[in-house]
């Protein structure tokens, strides 16, 4: 099948780069993959080789659409086929995609030097948002703020002095055990449980074949699912660095946590917190979320986070935490029918406020007080110990979760 | 025992014999799967079929189907092997009888012997004493735990398996593998790295038509249409809980036994909680005017 043997490597060799441009995850056995795929299914049309690329390079539907915008951006350029509909293309041709026009496609899309900066994350995980997979201009990020509602950069760049002590403070609750629920594996134990028989037949073989020794299974402990909302619109402004911090600590000493920011629209933002590094994981925050500082819509967004999101994270008896003042400008009764169906779905509701800190603080944006009656623990959230209060509040969220506030009916709300 | 399919036309046939209908891009998947001997890892909403597609290849290669149901806490024990512990104590007593010495050496080898064995189904699986490898389904493995995804990682690389008292097993022909997840939670990607993935979408509307037809006895193509623009309707609403092709195919089933033959608004009223299982989107579609989308159904139904 394969001709010109030097053009093809070459030519997979750039469409990795391209890939890892868009942000995929293009490793070296991954082509090595694509090209016994091509072998097998050859070139004849250009459909077939889209989907065999699908089924090597993508991992998750948000990939799937990076991924046939960056196919389209190399190969409609290339020989492989001349249109989208063009099909069974047999020559020589067809088969040697580099032979033509390769070099402008290497200069437009890997940045010289060829170091070819993956963007990694997915960047437009919020689904609904109109992201119209575009060629990314030559490598810098301002691709990101191309949206309309792109309000300012947030500049992330030094650590104050209060943002110290909060890392240094959790930093020290490195092996806390917040929410524990059980988990179905079981270890051997002691006591009671379920029969062991392995390790009891185990034991009896010692004891001349009587099972003298009844040995029993516990089920373990496991850390909850923590689900983090945290708003960043205008009023939040004051806090959002240091709340991020603070997600991002939260996922560093506890793992299994899922974060998400909203205003108008919700993003998620667990792939950029899972950095290490907690400078580049909220640089990279900052490049990936188009409404900083604008506006919010809680409602909505928690809708978008219903619809979309809460199968696939609050699956296994999650905590969620939303971090928000409560100023809304939606609409308010879908933003109660949404909690109500939030608190439904989780474990337990938490809502942090930073607000509640201040001495004369009444819950009376119509946000807040369309919220309240579904949230099981309203907390402040505006210094360290308020934060460490927080931590209190998952500890009591064990086995057996304390009373849940039990909700109005929906219509004595709105 | 049939051959593996040598092109991608040969596996939408198979796929089409077994009234699978797929679309262009999950053949080539399933083609490269067969021929690479890769891992398949389905990845789509519930009810699009992606559990079928095992079987189908099943039955379509006449090979054995092994099928493990993952849920939390599937451990070894229950997916991999364990010894009969009832025949073993039996064993023992019976060897006391003969007058043995119970606990010797000789009598701790022979109840951990290969008689003694129970074989899940990864074992099964692997320990294929068939010439042809088996299809094996690991069915949801989002339901699994972490723990259980790392120890898949190992098994699927070398297709060994190692039962400390006994050896190591290993697959003469790796069998066909089968994965499917309905994302209730993120698998980690050195899993999906060992696999082909393909995201199964919903079908379009003449596609799931045509399911429809295929996979309901007794239902008119119109009305096969009518039903699939009316679930494709749906799904552009913003639903908690959209309907799959599975539901596609019970509605319509519940339309052909209720005696219809064309689609209208008491009947959808009526029959709505085949396709909404939440009653919030059932309340939802019903204000949102029921007669408006059953008349758009027809006219999408007719005219495409």
């Amino acid at each position: 099948m394969i001709h010109e043997p030097q053009a093809l490597p070459l030519n997979l060799i750039i469409f990795g780069r391209v890939l890892r441009r868009f942000g995929l995850g293009a490793a070296p056995d991954r082509i090595v993959l694509f090209a016994q795929s091509l072998a097998e299914i050859g070139f004849a049309s250009r459909e077939d080789v889209k989907a065999a690329g699908r089924a090597v390079f993508v991992r998750n539907a948000d990939e799937r659409r990076r991924f046939d915008a960056a196919f389209d951006a190399f190969w409609s350029s290339a020989t492989l086929s001349r249109g989208p509909d063009e099909r069974a293309e047999p020559s020589d041709q067809s088969s040697s995609p580099a032979s033509d026009e390769p070099r402008p496609l290497l200069t437009r899309h890997v940045p010289a030097g060829g170091q070819a900066s993956a963007h990694e994350g997915s960047r437009h995980e919020a689904r609904g948002a109109p992201f119209e997979a575009k060629l990314v201009p030559q490598g810098d990020r301002s691709f990101t703020y191309s949206f309309a509602e792109a309000l300012g950069e947030k500049d992330f760049s030094r650590l104050t002095s209060a943002e110290v002590e909060l890392a240094h403070e959790l930093s020290r609750h490195k092996r806390l055990e917040l929410g524990k629920r059980v988990s179905r594996r079981t270890a051997p134990g002691r006591g009671g449980g379920v029969f062991d028989a392995r390790r009891t037949l185990r034991a009896s073989l010692r004891e001349f074949g009587e099972p003298l020794d009844l040995r029993t299974r516990t089920r373990q402990l496991k850390q909850r699912d923590i689900v983090l909302l945290c708003d960043i619109s205008g009023s939040m402004d004051r806090y959002s660095r240091l709340l991020l911090q603070f997600i991002h600590a939260m996922r560093h000493s506890l793992g299994r946590v899922e974060a998400f920011v909203f205003g108008t629209r919700l993003t998620r933002i667990t792939r950029q917190i899972r950095r290490r590094d907690v400078n580049e994981a909220l640089d990279d925050v900052a490049s990936s979320v188009a409404d900083w500082g604008g506006g919010t819509r809680i409602g909505e967004c928690l809708h978008d986070f219903n619809v979309h999101w809460a199968r696939r994270v609050l699956a296994r008896g999650a905590i969620v935490i939303i971090i928000s003042d409560g100023w809304d400008r939606g609409d308010i009764s879908l933003l109660a029918r949404e909690m109500q169906r939030l608190q439904r779905m989780s474990y337990r509701l938490i809502w942090l406020n930073p607000l509640l800190g201040g001495r004369n603080y009444r819950p009376q944006t119509i946000g807040m007080r369309a919220a309240l009656p579904f949230v099981d623990d309203f907390l402040p959230a505006h210094n360290l110990k308020s934060l460490a209060q927080l931590v209190l509040a998952l500890r009591a969220v064990d086995r057996r979760r304390p009373a849940r506030r039990q909700s109005s009916p929906l219509a004595d709300v709105v | 025992m049939s051959r593996i399919p040598d092109s991608i036309e040969a596996v939408s046939r198979l796929l089409e014999e077994r009234r699978y209908i797929a679309d262009r891009s999950l053949a080539v998947s399933i083609f490269l799967g067969l021929r690479l001997n890769k891992p398949l890892f389905l990845e789509g909403e519930a009810g699009v079929g992606k559990t079928e597609v095992a079987k189908v290849l099943a039955s379509g290669l006449q090979r054995r189907m092994i099928r493990l149901q993952c849920y939390e806490g599937l451990d070894v024990n229950h997916a991999v092997y364990e010894w009969n512990y009832a025949r073993q104590i039996l064993h023992i007593r019976l060897a006391e009888a003969r007058g043995a010495q119970a606990a010797s050496a000789e009598t701790e080898r022979e109840i951990f012997g290969p008689e003694f064995l129970i074989k899940r189904p990864l074992l099964q699986a692997i320990d294929d004493r068939d010439e042809e490898p088996a299809v094996l389904l690991i069915d949801e493995i989002d339901r699994a735990d972490e723990e259980f995804e790392a120890f898949l990682l190992e098994l699927l690389s070398d297709f060994t398996v190692t039962v400390p008292e006994i050896g190591t097993f290993t697959a003469k022909h790796p069998p066909i593998v089968v994965l499917t997840s309905n994302r209730t939670r993120e698998v980690h990607d050195a899993l999906k790295r060992r696999c082909l993935y393909h995201w199964i979408d919903y079908p379009d509307l003449a596609r799931e038509a045509q399911i429809t037809e295929a996979k309901v006895p007794g239902i008119s193509r119109a009305l096969a249409r009518e039903a699939a623009a009316f679930v494709a309707s749906l799904r552009t609403e913003a639903l908690y809980k959209q309907p799959g092709v599975a539901e596609t195919i019970d509605w319509a089933s519940a339309l052909v036994a209720l005696g219809k033959t064309t689609l209208d608004e008491n009947v959808a009223t009526e029959t709505i909680g085949a396709l909404l299982k939440y009653q919030e989107d059932v309340k939802k579609i019903r204000q949102s005017g029921l007669s408006g989308r059953v008349h758009e159904a027809k006219k999408a139904a007719a005219s495409a």
